[in-house]
């Protein structure tokens, strides 16, 4: 039997140094509650539960306090007090045998009992039991920064990312997008599982003259979408969710506003498996530089059931009314929003004055910052930082296993994405 | 799965304050109420939760519910946001002098919009004045509530914000299957004629116009009704008989259930047989019922039924939603008819 050594640490004050001890066998972390609907099912018996969220938790650690007088455990108290009343911290844990990995609980306000017993008072000892609410996983004691690789699509300006995220349960990410050019036109997705956010110009099936263009995201444009711009994405790349469809669009010339009509299909084979449905007309307002414009309203994808995803394509067709002004298309996206996380921060253009974002950090509610930050900055350092105006901002959370990224930055080919987390664990931490 | 966000005067409600528990509903004319919570110090109040911001709930880049903001409970941290086609309640139909009454629904919507009611347009409401002669005073609401029942349909206010004007959709989006809902035979104001009391060109009272469903009343028993729009002015009997087949389509007897059902995402379905995402049911979409063998004669044969949405209620996240189906025929009407004109029904 290894001996074992374990410590907590509330704060500043480590419960395992004297004149504190923890009694052995005293300690309770809890569990994360999971927060539980009960559906009915289309089981003849039984229910389907389902639970996609978990409550806190509750810590429990009794605290004895030895010392050589009453007055010495009166001021050891107060410290351990001042701990217990702060709005929020952290306990420490280390299991103690030199080979597990410690981790932090993070807390809430804790309640202090004390339970006294004049033996307790005459032996210069006394019991106290440290009650606190704590979010409902604990977490590494250093935070995982990665820098996947990503695979670009049409051109570097736009990126596909992959990468695997420690931990047992789901975390928050902060994402930084930086460059050392300005971003312009910034989209940032990120999804757990399968890549949501969907190129289409990859699909390209027809539509009306093209020109090659490096300067685009994409790298090509269609001259004229009054002849719609047709793709037709497999199946095996277009998970199943709610979506939203994003296109990027100038005027040829002049400016004006008009009407885009878009449509999505579900084919098994060559045909249809419902009549195609044809989103919200979307007005838009269009001048010499190109705007990325979200199209119609939310859909469902695929429009019906599938048995072999293979055999299976989404047909999309985005069409420019016959207005006076020539409508151009770079790129268009199908952007999975129901699992996937889109934040689309507002780095076309600056005011007067500003300098254009080369950076962008994400960072997600916490308990330090409860409301979330959006920051827009040209230094990488943060020093010329300040909130960014979002048309989408999202929660970009991750599951343990594979998460999935993309970004485009229609302004620049250096772009890189950074992905900072705690990983979060039920309990222990194995990483 | 995904939460909303919400999003005030164009502000994300995640950079004001921690915030939650969202909820929201629809009822027959679009949006109707949502309310949320959020976390603010004792005293604290922020600038930009102003009564009458705008508020959306935003899905993605998408807006799935808009309205404007109601007058916060600060001391505790509730919030809540009514639908645009309450607030047309407090908007007086008047043309463009910013004064004088109309009658033309369109010209009332646009005014409006000029005043602050914060649309961004409209569709489908008709250009042409509903009263003969001089308008009277009223709310838009109220004229809006009569022209669309003229037509035989509903005006809303959606998260788009376009004020819009069209008959029930007569195709399904969703499908609930067999034994979720039980049926019974709704007969609220139940009529299977309406026999319309109108001014002739002459100006003297015309009694031509009426519009009778007589399967109805074969299988249900007649119900008459007598509709009196003589306040209206003179009416060619082409309108007349408008108003009296508009008023019965509102007024027929279904089979369909009352009150509430409550329908989990298993049990909601998209056409294609996907999970419905809750988040996306609104307010006049139609769904599909498939009934038990035991309803089919009841329903002539038919082994389904299709019942038109009236109001939704969702709390954010959840995997079940509240749903009713819409009524006969809107309580509001009735109270704009009898305010507008003091017309009984």
């Amino acid at each position: 039997m290894t001996s074992l050594a374990p410590r907590w640490v509330v704060g500043a004050v480590d419960l395992t140094d004297v004149p504190y001890m923890v009694p052995f066998g005293g300690a309770d972390y809890g569990a994360p509650e999971n927060v539980t609907d009960v559906i009915r099912s289309m089981f003849t018996d039984g229910d389907y539960e389902v639970s996609s969220k978990a409550g806190n938790r509750t810590l429990v650690l009794p605290v004895y306090i030895e010392d050589s007088d009453l007055a010495a455990l009166a001021e050891a108290e107060a410290a351990l007090e001042a701990e217990c009343r702060k709005a929020r911290n952290e306990v420490y844990v280390d299991p103690g045998d030199g080979f597990a990995e410690p981790f932090v609980f993070d807390v809430f306000r804790g309640q202090m009992s004390f339970a006294r017993s004049d033996d307790f008072e005459m032996s210069g000892v006394r019991a106290y039991t440290l009650t606190f609410r704590a979010l409902p996983y604990a977490r590494s004691t250093v935070e995982t920064t990665t820098t996947p690789t990503g695979t670009s699509v049409g051109t570097a300006r736009q990126h596909s990312y992959s990468f695997t995220v420690d931990g047992s349960a789901r975390t928050e990410a902060s994402l930084h997008v930086g460059a050392s050019a300005s971003l312009v036109d910034t989209l940032i997705y990120t999804r757990p599982g399968a890549q949501g956010m969907i190129p289409l110009r990859q699909y390209r099936t027809g539509g009306g003259a093209t020109t090659a263009d490096a300067t685009l995201i994409s790298g090509t444009y269609d001259q004229n979408i009054e002849t719609a711009f047709a793709a037709s994405a497999p199946k095996t790349v277009v998970p199943d969710g709610t979506y939203i469809l994003f296109a990027r669009l100038r005027a040829a010339s002049g400016s004006g506003t008009t009407t885009i009509t878009s449509t999505i299909g579900t084919k098994v084979s060559t045909y249809l498996t419902k009549s195609a449905t044809s989103l919200s007309a979307s007005s838009v307002a269009l001048d010499s530089n190109y705007r990325i414009c979200q199209l119609g309203e939310a859909f469902r994808l695929p429009a019906a059931v599938v048995a072999d995803e293979s055999n299976t394509s989404i047909a999309v067709s985005i069409q420019d009314a016959a207005s006076g002004i020539t409508v151009r298309l770079d790129e268009a996206w199908l952007v999975e929003i129901e699992s996937g996380a889109l934040t689309w921060p507002d780095t076309a253009a600056g005011i007067v004055g500003q300098p254009l974002a080369q950076h962008v950090w994400v960072d997600p509610p916490s308990v330090d910052i409860q409301t979330g930050r959006l920051l827009r900055g040209a230094a990488s350092d943060q020093s010329d930082a300040f909130g960014a105006d979002a048309a989408s901002l999202g929660i970009h959370y991750l599951e343990p296993g594979t998460n999935t990224a993309f970004v485009v930055t229609s302004g620049t080919t250096t772009a890189a994405l950074t992905v900072t987390y705690w990983p979060r664990w039920h309990t222990h931490s194995a990483a | 799965m995904m939460l909303r966000q919400l999003r005030i005067d164009g502000v994300w409600m995640t950079h004001i304050a921690p915030w939650g528990e969202l909820s929201w509903t629809h009822d027959d004319h679009g949006c109707k109420d949502a309310q949320w919570s959020a976390s603010f110090p004792a005293g604290a109040r922020h600038p930009l939760l102003a009564v009458n911001a705008l508020v959306e709930v935003m899905y993605g880049g998408a807006c799935v519910w808009a309205g404007a903001l109601d007058e916060p409970n600060w001391p505790e941290g509730r919030f809540s946001a009514t639908g645009l086609s309450i607030k047309a309640e407090k908007f007086q139909a008047r043309d463009s002098t910013g004064w004088y009454p109309t009658s033309v629904p369109s010209t009332a919507v646009d005014q409006a919009a000029v005043r602050g009611w914060n649309v961004l347009g409209r569709s489908g409401v008709p250009t042409t004045a509903f009263v003969a002669g001089e308008a009277p005073a009223g709310t838009v609401g109220a004229l809006l509530d009569e022209s669309a029942h003229e037509l035989g349909q509903r005006w809303t206010v959606r998260a788009d914000r376009i004020v819009r004007m069209a008959a029930d959709p007569t195709s399904y989006t969703y499908v609930i299957r067999p034994g979720v809902v039980d049926f019974g035979t709704v007969m609220t104001n139940y009529a299977s004629t309406v026999f319309v009391t109108r001014l002739s060109s002459g100006g003297t009272p015309a009694y031509n116009a009426y519009a009778v469903d007589s399967a109805a009343a074969a299988k249900y028993g007649p119900a008459e009704v007598e509709l009196d729009v003589t306040k209206l002015g003179s009416m060619t009997l082409a309108r007349g008989q408008q108003f009296a087949a508009g008023r019965l389509a509102l007024r027929k007897a279904q089979p369909g259930w009352t009150g509430t059902l409550e329908v989990g995402r298993n049990e909601l379905l998209t056409r294609g047989g996907q999970p419905a995402d809750l988040a996306l049911v609104e307010s006049l979409q139609m769904v599909r019922m498939y009934v038990g063998y035991d309803d089919v004669a009841f329903l002539d044969g038919r082994t389904y039924l299709d019942v038109v949405i009236g109001s939704t209620s969702y709390n954010d996240g959840s995997d079940t939603i509240t749903i009713e189906p819409v009524g006969a025929i809107p309580s509001k009407a009735v109270d704009a008819i009898a305010e507008l004109y003091g017309i009984t029904v």
